[in-house]
This record gives C-alpha cells, sequence and structure tokens, in this order.
C-alpha cells in the first residue's frame, strides 16, 4: 500500500489534469474512488466518538407511493364508462431528483423546490470571529448570488437564505464560499464548480472524507455532530445535501483541513403543483395550530348521524 | 393477484418508462357482478375513461402501484361507481400541513370529515321495498400500532388493528368527528406510533359483497424528548463545559434548538439567548433520533450566577419544552493564602 501522502499527492493530480469532458470525468471519478477506497479508514488518530446518531436506513419521503383516484359521474347507469382521474408520487430521495458530482455540484433531474440554510461557520483567529460568504449558482451561466455573510454568530440556522421554486430540470447548482483574514484581505475562493478538494457535498449515508483527520479524530464542531454517526457517514433528511467547505490555506489531510468552516444544507422537494394524491393544503383546516379544535363531549360526530353499533 | 401482477408486468413495459421506473402503475376495474377484474397499465398520473362499462351492480375501480424489485404492492386508493348503491368520501384534518399523506402527533386532535350521499329516505315510498345498501352505510374506526422501529405497513397483508368505533349512517349527510387524540394504546402512550383508519362500507345485497365506498389513514407519531447532560446542577462552573443532547422521536416537520436565559427555570424567562450551533432541523417522512454535542456554549453565560439552558422542540402544533438544566457560573479566581505582619 502507498503512503498515505503519496495517495493525496495523486488524488490532487487526477483532479489537475483531467479536463472536463463527460468521459474525462468518468475516469475521474473512478480514479478518485480507487484512491479512496486505498486510503480506507487508516488514517491515524484519536479514537473517534462515539454518536447515537440513527444510522440510514435509506428511506425516502413520503415513506410509501401515496395517491388517489376520481372516478366521475358515481351514479351512472349500467354500461356507462366513466372518466378517471389519477395520480401517483412515488417515494423520492435527492438520489432519484438529482446527482451530486464529486465536486458538489448538483445537477437536477427533474423540476424541484429548493431551499437553503447555512447550518454553521467555525473561522477564527485566536478568539476572533471571522467572516466568510457563500454564493450559489442555479444554473451554469446564472451570476453568482450572495446568500450569506457573517461570523459564527450570525448564523440562524432555522432562516432559509435562499429559496427558489420551480427550477427546472438539467439545472447545475453551484456553491461558492470564501473567508476573511484577521486583516481583512480573502483567501481563495473554493467552488463546487472547480476541482478542489476544499468542498464537497453529501447525502444521507455518505461516509466523510479520509482526507479530512478532523472527523476521525473527532475533532468536530457542534453543527456537525448532528449530522455524524458513530462510524462517520453523514445522517441527513432524505431529501438532504450539506456541502462542507474549507475555507483556510491549509492543504487535505493537513491538521487544519477540517472541512468545516462553513456548512450548508440544501432541500430538494418535488415542486407543489407536481405532487399527486390529495391535495391537503386545500382542505378546510382551520386549526393549524391544533389545539384550538373544538371537541365535543359525548358525541360521536356533530351532526349526530352515526350511530354506534351495528345495525 | 400474483399471477395477474405478473402478465401485467410484461404487458405495461410501456409505461415504465413513464414512471420511476422501478414502479408499474394500473387500475383495476372490478364488475361487482360477475367479479372480473380489468387491469389498464397507467402512467404515474392522467385522465382515462374506464376499460369496461359499469356493471348492472356497480364497479370497483383500484389505483395500484408495484414496486417491480421487492414486488411490494400497495394499493393507493379505491371508489366505487354504481347505478344505485350510496357513495361517500372521507377527509383527514390535522395540524401538519405535509401533503402526502395526513399525519399528526399522538397527543393532538383530528377531524374527519364524512360526506356520504345516495341513501334513500325514511319518507321514500319505496324504503320499505329498496335494498339495505340504499339504506344505511357503517363506518368503522380501526387503530394500528407499529411495531418497534417500523414506519409503515408496507408487506403486511392483514395487519391486526383494534376496533375502535363501529357505527352506521341512515341519512345523507356531512358530518365530522373530532378526535382529542389519537386511540392508539400502549404502555406508554407518548411513544406509540401507528395509523388510524376510517372506513365508510356499503351494504352486501343482491350477490354483490359488502363495498369499501372510501377510506383514508391518518399517520400518528410519538412525541419527542429530549435530554441536556454533562452539566452538575450543585457544581459552580468557571466555565461551562460542552452539553450533550439526545433527541428521541424528533416529529418528522421540526427544528430542536437550546436555549439559554439568566436565573432559574421560569414560564415566561424574558431575554434569551439562542445556541446558533444547536439547531437540529428534521423535514422528513418519519421520526428521527440525533445526538449532538454542543461545545462554546460558555459563550453564552455573559453574567456570573445561575442560569437555565432549555431544550425547544418546535413542530407545526407549537413549541415544547423537552429538557431543561440549570447553570451555576460563578468567574471569581479564588486566590488562598495568608497575610503575613512583620516588623
Amino acid at each position: 500500500m502507498l503512503p498515505k501522502r503519496s495517495l493525496f499527492v495523486i488524488l490532487l493530480e487526477i483532479r489537475k489534469n483531467y479536463t472536463r469532458s463527460p468521459h474525462a470525468r468518468m475516469i475521474r471519478k473512478a480514479a478518485q474512488l480507487v484512491v479512496f477506497f486505498a486510503l480506507g479508514s487508516s488514517l491515524l488518530g484519536d479514537a473517534p466518538r462515539i454518536l447515537s446518531n440513527d444510522v440510514s436506513n435509506g428511506h425516502k419521503d413520503p415513506y410509501t407511493p401515496i395517491g388517489s383516484i376520481s372516478v366521475t359521474p358515481t351514479v351512472v347507469q349500467p354500461g356507462v364508462r366513466p372518466r378517471m382521474v389519477w395520480g401517483i408520487e412515488y417515494p423520492q430521495a435527492v438520489a432519484d431528483i438529482s446527482e451530486l458530482d464529486p465536486n458538489g455540484t448538483i445537477s437536477l433531474q427533474q423540476r424541484v423546490d429548493l431551499k437553503i440554510r447555512v447550518m454553521g461557520v467555525a473561522l477564527q483567529a485566536g478568539s476572533t470571529q471571522l467572516p466568510a460568504a457563500l454564493w450559489v449558482r442555479v444554473g451554469a451561466s446564472a451570476p453568482w448570488e450572495l446568500i450569506f455573510y457573517g461570523r459564527e454568530s450570525d448564523v440562524r440556522p432555522d432562516e432559509i437564505v435562499f429559496q427558489k421554486s420551480d427550477v427546472p430540470a438539467n439545472t447545475q447548482i453551484d456553491f461558492s464560499a470564501r473567508s476573511q483574514t484577521a486583516s481583512g484581505t480573502w483567501y481563495e475562493t473554493q467552488s463546487t464548480s472547480g476541482s478542489s478538494l476544499s468542498v464537497i457535498g453529501m447525502v444521507n449515508g455518505d461516509r466523510v472524507p479520509d482526507f479530512v483527520p478532523a472527523y476521525e479524530q473527532g475533532r468536530i464542531e457542534s453543527f456537525m455532530t448532528q449530522f455524524l454517526d458513530e462510524e462517520n457517514h453523514v445522517v441527513l433528511g432524505p431529501r438532504d445535501i450539506i456541502h462542507t467547505f474549507e475555507l483556510g490555506t491549509s492543504s487535505p489531510g493537513a491538521w487544519w483541513f477540517d472541512m468545516q468552516d462553513i456548512v450548508c444544507m440544501t432541500t430538494l422537494s418535488q415542486v407543489e403543483e407536481e405532487q399527486s394524491g390529495v391535495d391537503r393544503s386545500q382542505l378546510n383546516t382551520d386549526f393549524a395550530q391544533a389545539g384550538n379544535v373544538q371537541v365535543i363531549a359525548g358525541a360521536v360526530d356533530d351532526r349526530g348521524v352515526i350511530t354506534l353499533g351495528r345495525r | 393477484m400474483k399471477r395477474s401482477l405478473v402478465s401485467l408486468l410484461a404487458l405495461c413495459s410501456s409505461f415504465l418508462q413513464a414512471s420511476p421506473e422501478e414502479y408499474v402503475n394500473f387500475v383495476r376495474q372490478i364488475q361487482q357482478d360477475s367479479g372480473i377484474e380489468w387491469d389498464m397499465g397507467i402512467r404515474s398520473e392522467g385522465v382515462k375513461i374506464s376499460p369496461t362499462g359499469v356493471s348492472a351492480a356497480g364497479s370497483f375501480f383500484e389505483l395500484w402501484s408495484i414496486h417491480d424489485q421487492s414486488v411490494t404492492e400497495y394499493r393507493l386508493d379505491e371508489q366505487y361507481v354504481t347505478a344505485y348503491t350510496p357513495n361517500a368520501s372521507i377527509s383527514i384534518i390535522t395540524g401538519d400541513p405535509y401533503r402526502a399523506v395526513p399525519r399528526t402527533r399522538v397527543d393532538q386532535p383530528f377531524q374527519v370529515q364524512i360526506s356520504v350521499t345516495g341513501l334513500i329516505d325514511e319518507s321514500d315510498p319505496n324504503y320499505a321495498t329498496a335494498p339495505d345498501a340504499a339504506k344505511w352505510v357503517d363506518y368503522t374506526n380501526y387503530a394500528f400500532a407499529y411495531p418497534e422501529g417500523v414506519y409503515s405497513f408496507e408487506g403486511e397483508k392483514n395487519p391486526v388493528g383494534t376496533v375502535v368505533t363501529e357505527g352506521y349512517m341512515e341519512q345523507t349527510a356531512d358530518t365530522t368527528v373530532t378526535f382529542a387524540a389519537t386511540n392508539l394504546t400502549g404502555p406508554d402512550l407518548t411513544r406509540v406510533s401507528g395509523e388510524e383508519v376510517f372506513t365508510i362500507t356499503a351494504q352486501a345485497d343482491f350477490g354483490v359483497s359488502a363495498t369499501i365506498l372510501d377510506s383514508e389513514k391518518v399517520q400518528i407519531w410519538p412525541i419527542a424528548t429530549g435530554e441536556i447532560s454533562g452539566l452538575n446542577p450543585s457544581r459552580y462552573y468557571e466555565e461551562v463545559p460542552p452539553v450533550s443532547v439526545n433527541l428521541e422521536n424528533l416529529y418528522p416537520d421540526s427544528t430542536t434548538y437550546l436555549r439559554v436565559y439568566e436565573g432559574p427555570r421560569r414560564e415566561y424567562p424574558g431575554k434569551t439567548k439562542t445556541v446558533n450551533s444547536s439547531y437540529v432541523i428534521i423535514e422528513d417522512s418519519i421520526p428521527r433520533d440525533r445526538d449532538l454535542t454542543v461545545k462554546g456554549i460558555d459563550q453564552y453565560f455573559t453574567e456570573e450566577g445561575l442560569h437555565t439552558i432549555e431544550l425547544l422542540h418546535r413542530t407545526p402544533f407549537g413549541t415544547d419544552l423537552l429538557d431543561s438544566a440549570e447553570v451555576n457560573v460563578d468567574r471569581t479566581i479564588e486566590i488562598n493564602g495568608g497575610v503575613v505582619d512583620q516588623e
């Protein structure tokens, strides 16, 4: 087996030397896989921290297929052929609706709604928090849009920093990020549209990259701990993708190369109008806060038309 | 059933391209008098005229989807079309806006809206001679608990359920049944999960078996639990250590996080600080468990004295407190020593 450092060099060379033609990308992907397998989990370090986050069971959303059929009219003379209208929604995960390439670029396979959250920023010089900026580009030739600029304390994970509905199939989604130094200058931009190892996209069940010793050594930022199980597999919802960035100057495999400088989560969902089955949003629900429902004690139903028992 | 499905899989290859390739869909029309079944391969959505004419006793239409690798069959929906029997529709309303399937939490109320049409009235001169199927429909409510670690009855032909309510309706009407909480039972009600199924059935008549007019289910998920650990309430901390958070059964649409405030735990804490590295956001089809370790929490304790950390869980039903811990902060540096007076 080659020494680990040699493997990293090979991996970097593979990334540098191949062009972006489809054939070359396939070769590069295959070569990367070989190197990753060769690396295995042999990086030395402290014993990994034990987490009991649930391991992926590969489920999707919805959990099982759902559908509805409407046949009209419902009362007909014998021999009449009524009209059937139906819709089925299949269980889906991000792998069914998109492709995630080794650089982290998302290529949509179908029309989706997308939303992005920043889950954490971990950059500081001494005790001073440093800012990072995150851009997204929806479409290979679209302009980059700044969706976040701030420090660790500016992160609000429950806020959606970018949302776009009805994004067509075959759209390419890329992310870029960079960080500021204590003196105010900027480090180099890292992007999924490039070939740097400093950004990676992962989905539920993926194993974190072996060229990031921090994961093996338990040096995991608070906001990342929920996303990892005890075997360093990523734990996410079926429609989620996380992108993690290394924004400093260190190289893959180096102690400081922790790939947690900024982390964002993208959620892809089926376009609302294409969702089949009963559109429950159209139902007359007046208890978003369900505690407001008026319960009539002692009555089976509000009209009293259901008689209990068997007739 | 299997034999017809195999032939269907062979016959419907053209439809495989229309839907996700691992599923085959069809509509089955069952003639109620002869029992003859007509299957029509379909795309995942569309509009078509039925395979054949409705029989004298009516026809039952079923929407099916089959996973072609596991051969798991899903009967997704059904509808009855007939010349004389009543019809019914059921809608289930919960506080969760999830579109795919009605779902709620074990402690939350929900409503079942029922609409029955086509029953003849007692004042009708033909009432005495009318078939039973035209006079009343049956209403049933069954509860089915999921075994531990199971999230559907996928592949289960006959899951065992318990009867919650059996009743009947003798008049055309719209009505709503409201439940204060689920009817599932278990040793710990907060942790049960499963389905409640509501069905309206027409009576058997003239050689036609009892017919389901409509049936809907609501999924019931347990109440989340969470625990903060790593802190000793009797200790005074110069620096607050990392805390561990263990979360179980997080609702499929939820946000969970820690917040800190000065003073003892109270209902209206006033000014609070949210720990932004503690957020757990779940958008899923089933409840999930998560563990996290929150480091650097000391920065949220800017004053000395007693503080409270709360673990909050926000769902479509409101925000719940899962756990809390009190922390005493004392950053005073004590120097042990004596003063010697020397002349």
